[in-house]
């Protein structure tokens, strides 16, 4: 596991942010970070670059990350939430400023890149769009040719055709290079489209860590209805139920795991109809967070 | 080297089917349909994961499930191929499996949803 949070704790005074965070992240993977505004993305993305102290741990490439410890020069590209790109300097100056920091920057990426996302390079950083600026920061953060690519929020404020064009070069960048990419976002239908592993996290806490494929063959909605008498609580006990609410003269079933299963039980319970639908990230993150008060 | 086939490939990853099985499917449709014939050579892994855009190891899985279905065969050093243009049945055949499923879930018997089936071909002519 290219980077392994166990039990990662952080208390912004007495507010916990992170109530003891685990999770890991495969080496070649690209993982949706997704959680709603204050969920603790941010923080646990900033704890990964060694921006913040922490208790439990936090390992990135085998190693624990120490507060301050310069990990953007170990191969890794880090786009934060919010961008320092100085706005009197033009994207090129910007870009050549970077530079410096780093041996070796990819010019020619940087280039091609710049137009795709229809950058031009001279002008000043001040007169672009909040789209943009949010390109030629990720153009920036990919210019090293890092081993890990950690983007926060990367793609608020892009509109459509940028966003398609971001989610180009972040497939390009794993298939071409390896990268293993974790990017945080609550735009769930762009993390859908890309990313192979989620982790969500609530309230300081991961609720659910999987592939999202396995994701979407487990959660499942059923709906049926029964010619006898069948109470709530004979489905609830059907190994792989989340959860089971009545729905109108039958029942509504969400399962987590083995629908398949499921539904052969359901089926010896003599239904007079029986429906499965399919749930998209959406739907499971809704039913995940929002069961959890 | 052949050339490659290229081939528009068009998934909802806003669904709730995994993309990679919808990605395969949409490759067996086009198979199926003769968009790609015996021995055409697919764009690699890559290529396709970032025409989608998709997770290439997503469009890996989608190509793997369809080399064990022996729809494609890939072939050492020299990319992915269709091995198999006979797909037409079996592609039939799990749509009517998926028609059969969905109306018996409606309560419907098999004579009935044969019944239906024969009319609406008959409303087509």
């Amino acid at each position: 596991m290219i980077i392994e949070f166990t039990s990662v704790k952080k208390n912004f005074g007495k507010f916990p942010a992170l109530k003891g965070v685990s999770f890991s992240v495969p080496e070649g993977s690209i993982t949706g970070f997704i959680g709603r505004n204050g969920a603790g993305k941010t923080t646990t993305v900033r704890t990964m670059m060694g921006l913040m102290n922490y208790k439990g741990s936090a390992k990135v490439k085998g190693r624990e990350v120490k507060e301050g410890y310069a990990l953007l020069r170990e191969g890794i590209g880090y786009m934060p939430e919010t961008f320092s790109l100085y706005p009197y300097l033009s994207c090129k100056e910007m870009i050549e400023f970077n530079g410096k920091f780093f041996e070796k920057i990819d010019y020619d990426k940087i280039k091609n890149y710049a137009e795709i996302f229809e950058l031009d390079l001279n002008k000043r950083i001040e007169f672009l769009s909040k789209g943009t600026k949010k390109a030629l920061s990720f153009i920036i953060a990919v210019s090293t040719n890092p081993e890990i690519l950690i983007l926060d929020e990367p793609l608020s404020g892009m509109d459509p055709i940028a966003r398609n064009n971001f989610l180009k070069i972040l497939s390009e960048e794993c298939g071409k290079n390896g990268t293993t990419i974790f990017y945080s976002s609550h735009i769930l239908e762009d993390v859908e489209k890309i990313a192979d592993r989620i982790v969500l996290i609530h309230k300081g806490k991961v609720l659910l860590e999987d592939e999202l494929d396995s994701i979407k063959e487990n959660y499942k909605r059923i709906t049926v209805v029964f010619k006898n008498a069948i109470s709530k609580k004979d489905i609830e006990q059907i190994n792989g139920v989340k959860r089971t609410e009545e729905d109108g003269n039958g029942f509504l079933i969400i399962t987590k795991h083995n629908p398949e299963n499921i539904l052969e039980q359901l089926n010896k319970l003599s239904p007079s109809s029986i429906g499965i639908f399919d749930m998209n990230l959406n739907d499971v993150f809704k039913e995940i967070v929002g069961g959890e008060k | 080297m052949d050339e490659k086939k290229k081939i528009k490939v068009f998934i909802n990853a806003n669904s709730g089917i995994p993309i990679y099985l919808q990605i395969a499917d949409a490759l067996k449709y086009s198979v199926a349909s003769g968009l790609l014939k015996e021995g055409d050579k697919l764009l690699s892994v890559r290529e396709l994961a970032a025409q989608i855009p998709a997770n290439p190891n997503t469009v890996a899985k989608a190509y793997q499930k369809l080399i064990k279905e022996g729809v494609l065969e890939m072939r050492r050093g020299m990319g992915t191929f269709v091995k198999n243009d006979s797909v037409k049945e079996s592609e039939l055949k799990k749509l009517a499996k998926l028609l059969i499923e969905k109306a018996k879930s409606t309560g419907l018997t098999g004579e009935e949803i044969v019944k239906i089936v024969k009319e609406e071909i008959k409303n087509d002519n």
